[in-house]
């Protein structure tokens, strides 16, 4: 399949913002615990795998090309292309998640405001991203593509993809008490249940799009990865004992359900009539 | 003000013999694997029983597409880098030196008219033999027909004076791009739908 780069792209790209919204929402919450180091809850790490991740997604993405040296031509037609602006909020997006992480790791000193302007801005070309993402399949040609479940699906996917593992990851650290976890783990928790249910609902209700499969067997092993992680989210949300290990889990059946939902969704908007 | 030009095909009087296909191929050297103008061969219908016998209502018509220099080509639209523009004379060119072969204007076109060189690692799509026409000379593809089942005229005249709206199956809905194409049906296109028909030569034709 031609775009196996792409299919690693998106996911990639929608990982990456998913786990930074996630990391900024959990780093405000930390900053309201007394006595516990913001660090604890957010180690620096966090936002330098989210910037690594960008810039592999980036990477990734130049396979695609027929001739990636001309790569910095695709921003040219900002007025029209939502492919030039996916490029553009990409790379905005990858820069300021590494001045994110850059700020994090050198703990530049009486640079508080600089740091929430930075995260803020990573955070607005994030969802630009995601946003621009969905606008490049939303052609008026391809009807599997153009509907709204293009829009549900990839933010489902950051919501699955990015934010179960940093609710993971806070679950199982040793340094922070599972008490202390508990309260933003169910709020993960909730947000992978919201990202699980909406892909189950594309999957089932749409019959154009990104939810749609056209194989019957595929349909019921992507219902079946969704609905699995849908119950592994379930313990998080209720305060049940192991909901790191849960989380960790429906993160799994996330990510083996959407790289089989994303070959689906270039498979179904690629087929020809002419 | 430049002329704009619409393809005319005449589905009904086309044979299949595909002289056009190997006439463009020819005079612009495109790469094996790739086809700025097809002919599609569109099969369908079947068998009904009547007592012991069973009658056919099979069917069978020839469709040549090429690159229709869209009113409103959506290949340039979604371009990245601007490769793909539509010039004042109304054709829409591929500037290979642009192009980074992202091929999102082949996902986008739903005619299939910009096609992916791999060698080249850029699109290309037809010209409407450009250089032809400077010269007052018809396209490679109009000329070689046999039948006269290919023609060219002024955009617009042919659609507003004969009412030839390029709407037969499996041709897309025409108001997504405005073609610059007009096509006579052959009289079973009516026939014809995306649960009673369909592309025999599919894996000659869509790459």
């Amino acid at each position: 399949m031609r775009e196996r780069s792409l299919v690693a792209f998106t996911l990639l790209a929608q990982t990456a913002v998913g786990a930074f919204l996630t990391l900024c929402a959990l780093d405000l919450w930390a900053e309201q615990l007394p006595g516990v180091p913001a660090a604890l809850v957010v180690p620096d790490r966090g936002f330098l795998a989210v910037a690594g991740l960008m810039g592999a997604a980036l990477l990734v993405s130049l396979l695609h090309l027929g001739t990636p040296r001309s790569a910095w031509r695709a921003v040219a037609n900002l007025r029209a292309s939502w492919l030039s602006r996916e490029v553009l909020s990409a790379l905005l997006f990858a820069g300021c998640a590494a001045l994110v992480a850059a700020h994090r790791w050198t703990g530049a000193p009486g640079a508080a405001v600089l740091g929430a302007a930075l995260r803020i801005f990573a955070a607005a070309s994030g969802v630009g991203l995601l946003l621009a993402m969905a606008g490049v399949y939303r052609l008026r040609t391809v009807p599997a593509w153009d509907t709204p479940w293009t829009v549900v699906s990839f933010c489902a996917t950051a919501s699955l993809l990015g934010a179960l593992p940093v609710g993971a990851a806070l679950g199982l650290a040793p340094a922070l008490p599972a008490d202390l976890a508990a309260g933003p783990l169910k709020w993960i928790a909730a947000a992978g249940a919201a990202g699980f249910v909406a892909e189950i609902a594309g999957a089932l209700g749409a019959r154009r799009g990104p939810g749609a499969l056209s194989r019957p067997a595929a349909r019921t092993v992507r219902l079946v990865l969704l609905a699995a992680g849908l119950v592994l989210c379930l313990p998080a949300i209720l305060g049940l004992a192991p909901a790191a290990a849960c989380v960790a889990g429906a993160w799994c059946a996330a990510l083996a359900a959407q790289v089989q939902g994303r070959y689906t969704f270039y498979a179904e908007g690629l087929r020809r009539t002419l | 003000m430049a002329r704009r030009r619409d393809f005319l095909v005449d589905s009904a009087s086309c044979s299949g013999c595909k002289a056009c296909q190997a006439a463009c191929k020819d005079r612009h050297g495109v790469a094996v694997g790739i086809l700025w103008r097809r002919v599609y061969e569109i099969a369908g219908g079947g068998w009904t029983r009547d007592g012991s016998g069973l009658v056919p209502q099979v069917f069978a018509y020839n469709l040549s597409i090429a690159c229709n220099h869209c009113e409103e080509p959506i290949c340039a639209e979604v371009c990245p880098t601007g490769a793909m523009r539509r010039r004042e004379d109304g054709l829409v060119l591929v500037d290979a030196e642009r192009c980074v072969g992202c091929r999102y204007c082949a996902w986008a076109c739903p005619y299939g008219a910009p096609q992916y060189d791999e060698t080249a690692g850029r699109m290309t799509k037809c010209t409407f033999c450009a250089d032809l026409l400077d010269q007052g000379l018809p396209p490679a593809c109009v000329a070689a027909c046999p039948m006269r089942a290919l023609d060219f005229g002024e955009r617009g005249a042919l659609e507003a004076e004969r009412g030839l709206r390029p709407d037969a199956f499996p041709l897309p809905d025409p108001g997504l791009t405005s073609p610059g194409l007009a096509l006579i049906p052959h009289r079973d296109a009516r026939r014809a739908g995306p649960t009673t028909a369909g592309v025999a030569n599919r894996e000659e034709v869509i790459p």
